[in-house]
């Protein structure tokens, strides 16, 4: 009874915390409480699964084997050739092909994944060049033939006093394999003698789509990239269907553009370009006519 | 409020930083390496009209072979076409010469001058010489020979200009004649000096 009557005295008292008086009792019944909540269940139950994320676009030097950037590896996804010798004032043709295929199972709606050849050349080379082009074919199959000739313009290129680089957009449709076939380059006699190192990087492009443009005859429209990527390429499709806009003109506008007497970052139709944070897009003069088009911009990072 | 929405807000900028940054920067990447050497330029027996030049051929051996025979203290030009540049750098030449003389008692000296000239003109050679050297022909018969020469700073061009191969009899003796073999072997190569 005296014990009893002990721990009554016990938990009568109070105990000082942060300069409060709490009561033993108060206390003891939290912790409770605590190991009471300790107990009960986290979860039901758990379901775990694992998701292995395949490439959209992969590359092959050969068509058969495909390699991906796995794990964030740039090592697993880089091809590198010999393309032999040139000689300054010739016309040279270098057949090194690689292959693009696009991953993505085919389904309707027909779909592609964009991308842009992002070309880089040393200045010293670009400067002896006096042509640039690529030879292509794409098919469901690997590709036997290479009919595609695109002249690459050298006036594309931008130098930053070592390194040449030009972007250019393409698109491969779901389950299409694309073989770059080679490149052609003509050389000025007074190239300068080296070794040089080309480098074609792969890039990942985004598709910007713009609302609805209703273009008057020989208006102008255009719509931007997001900011912190740059313009390499657009395009202008009907509202109604799928068919090119009758356009009379239609340009990248980034740092350097210029057309019928407007500089960037002025526009023809009194929009100004935000130069402060490098605002790139695609502007369109429309032909003589009414048209509703949606502008296409490709971004890249 | 206010303060839980703003971390929250932190929170959810730097889930989609880490996202971004994971996104690939490029699909794949192709790493070409290529060698580019100067140019070669081909001594030809074909004449250029109107002149008493043969074409100097860039970077393609001769189809008009042949050979010629000229005596000491005069000379056989080669013109080449224009190169179509308005610089070049400062040439290093690498001249390669089949080559005899009438009599190799002693060895018979041949110069050997490359110069800028403007084949719309012809007359317009440009002087004084790029560069010059000389080539010791030691036989009667027909010999290969090699000799190097570099020019003294970057060219300055017009597009219309191109180079003159002037090879020459510097013996000092009339009665020595040289003569040149254009097999494709003569020729020069230009480098970087």
């Amino acid at each position: 009874m005296k014990k009893i009557g002990e721990n009554m005295k016990i938990m009568s008292k109070k105990v000082k915390i942060f300069g409060k008086q709490i009561s033993v009792i108060a206390i003891a019944l939290l912790a409770m409480a605590g190991l009471a909540s300790a107990g009960l269940l986290s979860y039901y139950g758990m379901i775990t699964g694992t998701a292995t994320v395949k490439q959209s676009l992969v590359i092959s030097s050969d068509g058969s084997t495909w390699k991906e950037c796995t794990g964030g590896s740039y090592d697993a996804c880089k091809l590198t050739y010999d393309l032999g010798e040139m000689v300054a004032g010739d016309t040279v043709t270098i057949e090194k092909p690689f292959y693009l295929k696009n991953n993505l199972p085919v389904n309707e709606p027909w779909d592609y994944v964009y991308f842009a050849y992002k070309y880089e050349i040393p200045e010293n080379l670009y400067d002896g060049l006096t042509s640039f082009k690529v030879s292509y074919e794409a098919s469901t199959n690997v590709p036997n033939t290479c009919d595609k000739v695109a002249e690459i313009p050298l006036d594309i290129f931008k130098c930053d006093g070592t390194t040449c680089s030009a972007m250019i957009p393409d698109k491969l449709g779901e389950g299409m394999i694309q073989k770059f076939c080679g490149t052609t380059i003509g050389l000025k006699a007074n190239t300068i003698p080296d070794t040089y190192t080309i480098t074609i990087d792969i890039i990942p492009v985004e598709r910007i789509e713009s609302n609805v443009m209703h273009f008057g005859p020989n208006g102008w429209a255009g719509w931007s990239c997001p900011i912190g990527t740059v313009v390499v390429g657009g395009e202008t499709i009907r509202a109604d269907n799928t068919v090119k806009c009758s356009v009379s003109q239609e340009l990248p506008w980034k740092p350097g553009a210029s057309v019928d007497g407007v500089s960037y970052p002025s526009t023809p139709f009194g929009y100004t370009y935000d130069a402060s944070k490098n605002e790139q897009g695609w502007i369109v003069q429309n032909d003589n006519d009414h048209e509703d088009c949606i502008i296409y911009v490709y971004c890249a990072k | 409020m206010k303060r839980s929405l703003v971390a929250f807000g932190i929170v959810f900028l730097l889930m989609v930083n880490i996202a971004s940054a994971s996104v690939l920067t490029y699909y794949g990447k192709i790493i070409g390496t290529a060698e580019v050497s100067g140019p070669t330029f081909y001594a030809s027996n074909e004449d250029i009209t109107g002149t008493l030049y043969k074409k100097l051929l860039i970077n393609q051996p001769p189809s008009a072979l042949g050979e010629i025979s000229f005596i000491d203290g005069t000379s056989r030009s080669f013109g080449s076409g224009s190169l179509n540049v308005n610089s070049f750098y400062r040439p290093k030449f690498d001249f390669h010469v089949t080559a005899k003389v009438n009599d190799a008692t002693i060895p018979r000296p041949l110069i050997v001058r490359v110069y800028v000239w403007d084949p719309s003109t012809t007359t317009n050679i440009i002087q004084p010489a790029i560069c010059e050297v000389m080539v010791n022909i030691t036989s009667t018969s027909y010999d290969s020979y090699t000799a190097t020469c570099s020019g003294t700073s970057l060219l300055s061009l017009n597009p219309n200009y191109g180079f003159l191969w002037e090879i020459k009899g510097g013996a000092g003796l009339a009665s020595i004649t040289y003569s040149i073999n254009l097999d494709g072997y003569t020729r020069f190569v230009v480098s970087s000096a």
